[in-house]
């Protein structure tokens, strides 16, 4: 260790197993564990979906915050109840205060919005939203237009914003939240329901992507309008989506003709068809983890469904021999 | 590519994890059926599991009683008055029956 910094001339961390993750991208570790090995954390590596804790409540069409590390699950199908993931385990607590499904939402696990929907007590469109604070929920300004089925959402729930859905009609409109009021901004250029959307995209660039009925549209914002660019691979619609407009994944959904586990990752300018799904599902719930620790939990196959799956990617160690 | 058919029932975390996915491939089905290819670590990841062998035939028959069961659920619940489309809104469109690989 001390030769090895003599001749480098910088620090050397000692750590204990592997590290992943952006923070730790090229640098060079000692990994104490074992007989102790040098080793360099690469580039990504190949993302997968893992199996995650199953939710105490089966649902689809709730709304989520979060990522595969810490993530809230709420609504969806008749129930007001929110779980909380601990990375491996649902816990339920506090309900929302309207129970409904068919919701937008964004945000974390500590801090999220949920909005719109269908209210699950006298089936009418919901226009109220409601901010999670980590603990309970409370509402707070309504948004312009109330709309259900496969709203869009990004952001946090300081900046974020919605976009598609159905009002009934198939809806164009997008709505942005600065954390006091919604306004109504550029409508997308394809008005749709059941898209999928960079979750953890931003009020100045965000993706929507597929919809209602099985289109491979993808629109980009850029903070004033939305624009179209390349088209997923797989036509689709009630998709899941996270990541950012640079960094995106499009996962599972249904096709013309199927349920579908495929997963898309999209890089800026194009998307490119990666690992499935275990389970091929629709409706799921998705968080806004990144493209490397997305989430998505219940949602529907021959029935509603309570499992989860986690994406991760993982960097590349490499041990360095030193002999 | 070949496969082999299980049962198991999913546990959650760590059913299967992110290095057995990037090793076989791996697809669940309705009634707990589970493709899984046919390597040594499928083979090692059905052992982990407990799965239950099963011919394909066998794991097809599986997965078609259980979506026509749900299949009957679907047709049976019904609200007076309400159309079609009405009732796709309310539950989604009926479950179909499919072929596995």
């Amino acid at each position: 260790m001390t030769a090895f910094k003599t001749i480098k001339g910088v620090p050397v961390k000692t750590i204990s197993g592997n590290r992943s993750g952006a923070s730790f991208e090229g640098q060079l570790y000692y990994d104490s564990d074992g007989v102790g090995t040098f080793k360099f954390v690469g580039g990504l590596g190949t993302g997968a979906w893992a199996s995650g804790g199953a939710l105490n409540t089966a649902r689809r069409s709730g709304g989520m915050g979060g990522d595969s590390h810490s993530a809230a699950v709420l609504g969806g199908g008749t129930v007001a109840r929110t779980e909380l993931y601990d990375g491996s385990s649902w816990a339920e607590v506090n309900d929302l205060n309207t129970a409904r499904t068919a919701v937008g939402a964004f945000g974390s696990s500590t801090s999220m919005l949920i909005t719109g929907g269908i209210n699950s007590g006298d089936d009418s469109v919901e226009v109220s939203v409601e901010q999670w604070d980590g603990t309970c929920w409370s509402e707070i300004a309504n948004i312009n237009t109330g709309r259900y089925e496969g709203v869009g959402g990004s952001g946090t729930s300081a900046s974020g914003m919605i976009f598609g859905g159905k009002e009934p009609a198939q809806s164009d409109k997008t709505e942005v939240w600065n954390g006091t009021g919604w306004t109504e901004v550029n409508d997308l250029n394809t008005a749709r329901a059941r898209v999928g959307a960079s979750t953890k995209g931003t009020v100045t660039a965000t993706l929507c992507f597929g919809g209602n009925p099985n289109r491979a549209i993808t629109e980009q914002w850029d903070g004033t309008c939305w624009s179209e660019v390349a088209d997923l691979n797989t036509a689709r619609q009630e998709m899941g989506g996270a990541g950012t407009q640079a960094s995106a994944l499009g996962y599972g959904g249904n096709t013309a003709t199927a349920l579908a586990a495929l997963t898309e990752e999209w890089d800026g300018t194009s998307w490119t068809e990666v690992a499935d799904l275990a389970t091929a599902r629709r409706h799921a719930t998705t968080g806004n983890g990144s493209a490397v620790n997305a989430i998505q939990a219940g949602g529907e196959t021959n029935a509603v469904v309570a499992n989860t799956e986690e994406w991760t990617q993982p960097h590349v160690i490499k041990t360095i021999d030193l002999s | 590519m070949a496969y082999k058919y299980c049962t198991a029932t999913n546990w959650g975390k760590d059913f299967f994890t992110h290095e057995e996915r990037t090793r076989f491939h791996l697809e669940g089905h309705p009634g707990n059926v589970w493709i899984v290819g046919d390597n040594n670590y499928g083979d090692q990841w059905i052992s982990k599991i407990s799965g239950v062998s099963k011919t394909k035939s066998e794991a097809q028959a599986i997965v078609t009683g259980v979506i026509e069961t749900s299949q009957s659920v679907w047709d049976n619940n019904n609200v007076s008055g309400e159309s079609s489309d009405e009732k796709i809104r309310r539950l989604e469109s009926r479950p179909d029956t499919y072929n596995i690989i």
